[in-house]
């Protein structure tokens, strides 16, 4: 029985190893909750009821009325914890999409242009990358105040580097000797052989890259989030809701549990994901 | 068991199989049996991927993948397969020496060569004190004629030029005084001049020592004046073997035909010159261009001349070669052709003629590697189509019928157009590259090195297609290249390149006449296969029925 | 000639930050009022503290006064402790040097040998095995590392305290949270580098001579394996100290990165700078060092002719 059932899966994708289609469920999942959940009638991650506060999850003396239990003020943590993943999703994929966007672009450019322009761009490169992030995402928020488009441009700068400097080097290769200088012998306009050609020919290299960006911007933010300087309530994320648990340890440990083995899960299956697409994308 | 006959042969393969292990194993040798005589010279050759290179990994245990292997391979009265780890080390110390590709990247490249000779010499002399094992180091650099060895026991490779390390890789093969030297490629990574003094080297080795060697390479010309015994190996097996005067003069099978008639010689003898009246089709007049690596050189004036007053003309028709070596500036004056780099000085004109498409774009531009030349994602006729559309043509009808008409030119079948640029092979992949280039109606193709990245079989379609292209199209052709034979087949006029200098504009009917410039002759003299000329120079119309051909 | 030019872009680099940060505190408004309540300070006050710190003139006067005072490390007063920046910081820094070092130690001594077994195992069982629990520990934040740890061996083990600073026994949880977590990417490095250097042609010619391979992995893998990892190891130390901030705040353990934190959350700019120069400063100190190091260590680099 069980060895039929998990050849059945191991056939549809081919060379897909077990974690990775188990990686994809539970990000399917999340996905399903995330747009399922609000529909649902009589349902608000906000609703306070005092009578029902700090009750424990299924399994550890709580009912399935609230299966994951409440926090300090009876709010279900269940609803909590898909509200929050909401933000912190949507905040990760817009920052990553984001930060693709910059990257590569200045890296196509720096392959463009070379001299200066190029100089420039790599310094910068450089210099982003030899800074921890997180420091200057904290100088920025001290200097700028605490503000969510703040944020939001925070995450969108963190990653950028990596992208840059892989376009940048995969155009310089298609450059020197590939297509495109092939191409501009033709005479074709450069937009046209960098939106047509060069950027279908590197992006599934920045797909996968993107899977490496993606569960590092995840931590970012549930990080700032945690010390109280990213998403500020009554938004929530999977940070800040960590950060408010951590004060309930001893009298209700599932607030921050909860929260927590949800981030380390995204982070962790998208990182599986990410690492299959390399292994993938370097074997063919 | 017969010990004399394992004494007398050295080294006996039998039945070799390697396969890349997994569910499906990948073979990548299949049933390779040879002998080597005590002494002998005995060359394996073979293209790039024929199994050479593992086959004589093979017989040290170095692959770098664990593979599956079949047969027996008996070095030195030694069955190297079954041999205990710690019997092979043995083994590797006391049988067998071996020289790799690239001398520097075989070094290591952190630690001097004193230490590396040193850590070698201490296997063999385990008790001895340091200053006598460096007194032994010192007298093996000397002994494959290193001058000033002693300074360079404390020097890096990076310090040494190729050649130098090559002789250092040589003496750290010879220190444990095998019976076999393994030789794979020693000589490509090297610059064409030393590439003799390692071969000889070597030579002087096996006389020295009573050594068997087995040379590993592509190179037909090193074997044919050195080697006792050739084997060619072609897609994991030994196609033919035997006595090098026998398979040189007497290939047997089909593909040794084809790989021995490929890197012979065509005298050229051909009259040519009387292109020279055709129209221009394009000149370079005078032109400079130095290449700066700082804005503090420039300044300076420190700079790499790609070309220096460099003139030449090409006309209608015509296909004129530019030879050099790397460095010399052929690549740099393709690109001042096509409009990519701009000259410091001087002119470069292209006459377009009538039937020229476009004036901006009548020179094109055929790469050395086909593939890379093409977008991987798009299929074949949708890159010909994009061509078109971004010139201009609307009419999807119209350039249908302009690319079938040009695929028939260049000898493209129409089902090549349906596939994807991975899906061809080299030789169609050029093919499709040529004819996107003849899509704009040029006067003038360049093709740079155009047969380097393919097989043997398939350089002769690709020369015959650019022949038919020069006749039918009145195309002139620019042909950069480093290779002699090539040159001697297709061309018409010669123009040797120097570091950027012009040394020679000659029709190729003189090139071989004596009086040429001495760096013409270096390059003549270093061509592999030169044999054939020079035999064929003193009995121009010899009993050997070849047709210039050995 | 080389160094000196290396020491000069690393001044370069220091005087870009320094440029930086006094833009930033000019952008976001009157600094002073930025470091004092103006409703409990009275207006002369504020005159006196603009006249002392520099902040009058025109902007370029002011942005010299600012360059000389960063010169002599006055760098203004805290306004959350209402004492000199510089001292408020520099004494959090053996609280957090303490730490750093102690995860260096363990992110070292894990990452190097289980790298390495890794590389020589490649793709076996133990290599995935180990590439597993690096992703894991990859994907496992500091903060859900740590709370986790202080769940298990503080709430319910009741074997270490969960918070505070002094002895030997508050160390252990942060120095593992920072260590495993950054021993866990040390591996991933450590095992590429170790594979390169296997696939060295060097590697193979000294099998060929007959070599054994502990005396190959000795003499010809680390000396190469080493190169790449000199550039990647003080990047990972410089970013444990980011990691501080988290980790610092979970244990309550005083050091510079919960003074970032706390810093943030008040707006003590006078605080944020000196951290941020002295961040800047160590990280361009250690890549000069690494450059030398490099130089040592690779006889191919430019600067290793000069010396």
């Amino acid at each position: 029985m069980s060895v039929v059932a998990s050849e059945k899966p191991a056939r549809r994708f081919p060379g897909m190893p077990l974690a990775a289609q188990i990686s994809i469920l539970w990000l399917v999942v999340c996905l399903s909750l995330i747009i399922i959940v609000p529909f649902l009638p009589g349902v608000s991650e906000t609703k306070v009821n005092l009578l029902t506060r700090l009750k424990p999850p299924v399994g550890f003396g709580g009912t399935w009325a609230h299966f994951l239990g409440t926090d300090d003020l009876g709010r279900d943590i269940f609803l909590r914890l898909v509200a929050s993943l909401r933000t912190s999703l949507a905040l990760a994929l817009g920052a990553t999409i984001i930060s693709a966007f910059i990257g590569t672009t200045l890296g196509i450019l720096a392959a463009h242009f070379r001299g200066w322009v190029d100089q420039l761009i790599v310094a910068a490169v450089d210099a982003q990358a030899s800074v921890p992030f997180i420091i200057v995402s904290l100088t920025l928020t001290a200097f700028f105040g605490n503000n969510i488009f703040l944020f939001i441009f925070i995450l969108g700068m963190f990653g950028w580097e990596r992208f840059a400097r892989l376009s940048r080097a995969m155009t310089l290769a298609s450059r020197g000797r590939g297509y495109v200088l092939a191409m501009n012998t033709l005479g074709f306009p450069w937009p046209r052989i960098y939106l047509r050609h060069v950027l279908p020919n590197i992006a599934s290299t920045l797909l996968v890259t993107a899977t490496i960006n993606f569960p590092e911007v995840i931590l970012l933010e549930t990080s700032l989030s945690f010390l109280g300087l990213g998403i500020q309530p009554p938004m929530s994320s999977l940070g800040n809701m960590l950060g408010f648990g951590r004060s309930y340890l001893l009298t209700g440990w599932w607030i921050a549990v909860v929260p927590g083995i949800t981030i380390f899960l995204c982070t962790l299956t998208v990182s599986i994901i990410g690492d299959w697409a390399r292994n993938v994308i370097g074997r063919a | 068991m017969n010990s004399d006959k394992i004494a007398e042969r050295v080294c006996r393969v039998e039945n070799l199989g390697i396969a890349l292990g997994g569910d499906q194993p990948i073979p990548l040798v299949e049933d390779v049996s040879f002998e080597i005589a005590k002494g002998g010279y005995f060359a394996l050759v073979g293209e790039s991927g024929s199994g050479k290179s593992i086959t004589c990994h093979s017989m040290m245990r170095l692959l770098p993948f664990k593979p599956e292997f079949k047969g027996r391979i008996v070095i030195d009265g030694q069955d190297v397969w079954s041999l205990s780890r710690s019997q092979l080390i043995q083994f590797r110390r006391k049988s067998v020496g071996m020289v790799f590709q690239d001398p520097l990247a075989a070094l290591n490249p952190v630690r001097t060569i004193g230490s590396q000779m040193l850590e070698t010499l201490r296997l063999y002399y385990p008790s001895a004190r340091a200053d006598e094992l460096r007194t032994r180091a010192i007298d093996a650099l000397k002994g494959v004629h290193i001058p000033m060895a002693e300074q360079r026991l404390d020097i890096y490779p990076h310090q040494l030029s190729g050649g130098l390390n090559q002789r250092v890789m040589i003496a750290l093969a010879m220190l444990g005084d095998p019976a076999l030297l393994i030789a794979d490629e020693p000589t490509t990574a090297l610059d064409m001049s030393v590439q003799a003094e390692v071969l000889d080297l070597i030579d002087e080795m096996r006389r020295k020592n009573n050594l068997t060697v087995l040379l590993v390479t592509h190179d037909l010309g090193i074997v044919r004046d050195r080697a006792t015994h050739i084997a060619v190996m072609h897609k994991g097996r030994l196609v033919e073997q035997g006595p090098t005067a026998e398979i040189v003069n007497a290939p047997k099978a089909e593909y040794s035909r084809e790989l021995f008639n490929a890197a012979s010689v065509e005298w050229p003898d051909r009259e040519t010159g009387k292109l020279r009246h055709n129209p221009l089709a394009l000149t370079f007049d005078d032109v400079n261009k130095t290449f700066y690596s700082t804005a503090r050189d420039r300044k300076a004036g420190i700079g790499v001349p790609a070309a220096k007053s460099m003139s030449f003309t090409v006309h209608r028709g015509e296909i004129v070669a530019l030879v050099g070596e790397s460095g010399s500036g052929k690549t740099t004056a393709a690109k001042m052709a096509l409009g990519l780099v701009s000259p410091d000085s001087g002119r470069i004109t292209t006459h377009a003629s009538e039937q020229s498409g476009s004036p901006k774009l009548n020179v094109q531009m055929v790469f050395q590697h086909p593939r890379d030349s093409l977008d991987p994602l798009m299929k074949v006729d949708d890159q010909l189509h994009e061509v078109l559309k971004v010139h201009g043509w609307r009419d999807a009808a119209a350039r249908k019928a302009h690319i079938a008409q040009i695929t028939q030119d260049v000898g493209l079948g129409a089902h090549v157009l349906e596939r994807r640029p991975t899906y061809l092979s080299g030789g169609e992949a050029q093919r499709v590259v040529i004819a996107r280039a003849l899509l704009l109606k040029p006067d003038v193709l360049i093709a740079d090195e155009p047969l380097s990245a393919v097989d043997v079989r398939i350089q002769k379609h690709i020369l015959e297609c650019f022949q038919r292209l020069r006749e039918r199209l009145g195309i002139a052709i620019l042909l950069i290249t480093h290779d002699l034979r090539v040159v001697f087949e297709i061309a018409d006029q010669v123009v040797v390149l120097r570091n950027g200098e012009v040394i020679e504009d000659i029709p190729v009917s003189l090139f071989t006449d004596g009086k040429r410039h001495e760096y013409t002759q270096m390059l003549i003299d270093a061509m592999p296969g030169k044999t054939a000329v020079q035999v064929h120079q003193i009995e121009p119309h010899g009993a050997v029925a070849t047709n210039g051909r050995i | 000639m080389l160094l000196l030019t290396r020491l000069l872009r690393a001044v370069v680099s220091l005087w870009v930050i320094v440029t930086l940060v006094f833009v930033a505190l000019r952008a976001t408004g009157d600094p002073i009022l930025a470091i004092f309540n103006p409703d409990d300070t009275t207006q002369a006050a504020l005159d006196a503290y603009r006249e002392q710190w520099g902040y009058t003139g025109t902007i370029l006067q002011q942005y010299f006064t600012y360059v000389n005072n960063v010169f002599h490390g006055a760098f203004g007063i805290s306004n959350m402790s209402n004492r000199d920046a510089l001292s408020v910081v520099l004494e959090r820094l053996p609280a957090t040097l303490q730490l750093v070092g102690c995860s260096a130690v363990v992110m070292i001594v894990v990452g190097v040998p289980v790298g390495a077994l890794a590389a020589i195992d490649n793709g076996g069982r133990l290599d995935r095995t180990i590439m597993s629990l690096s992703t894991v520990g990859f994907a496992l934040p500091n903060f859900v590392l740590g709370l986790a740890l202080i769940l298990l061996l503080s709430v319910n083990l009741r074997l270490l305290p969960s918070n505070g600073y002094g002895s030997w026994q508050n160390l252990i949880m942060p120095v593992l949270t920072i260590g495993l977590a950054k021993a866990a990417i040390f591996t991933r490095f450590v095992r590429s580098a170790v594979l390169d250097a296997l696939r060295l042609s060097c590697v193979t010619s000294a099998r060929a001579r007959g070599l054994g391979e502990f005396q190959i992995f000795l003499h010809h893998v680390i000396p190469n394996a080493m190169l790449p990892l000199v550039t990647i190891t003080p990047l990972l130390v410089g970013s444990m100290i980011a990691a501080g901030s988290v980790v610092e705040s979970v244990f309550g353990w005083p050091g510079v990165g919960r003074l970032i934190v706390d810093s943030v959350a008040q707006r003590d700019l006078a605080v944020l700078q000196v951290i941020i120069m002295m961040v800047a400063f160590l990280m361009i100190a250690t890549n000069l060092i690494v450059d030398l190091a490099y130089a040592k260590l690779d006889p191919r680099t430019a600067l290793a002719h000069n010396n």
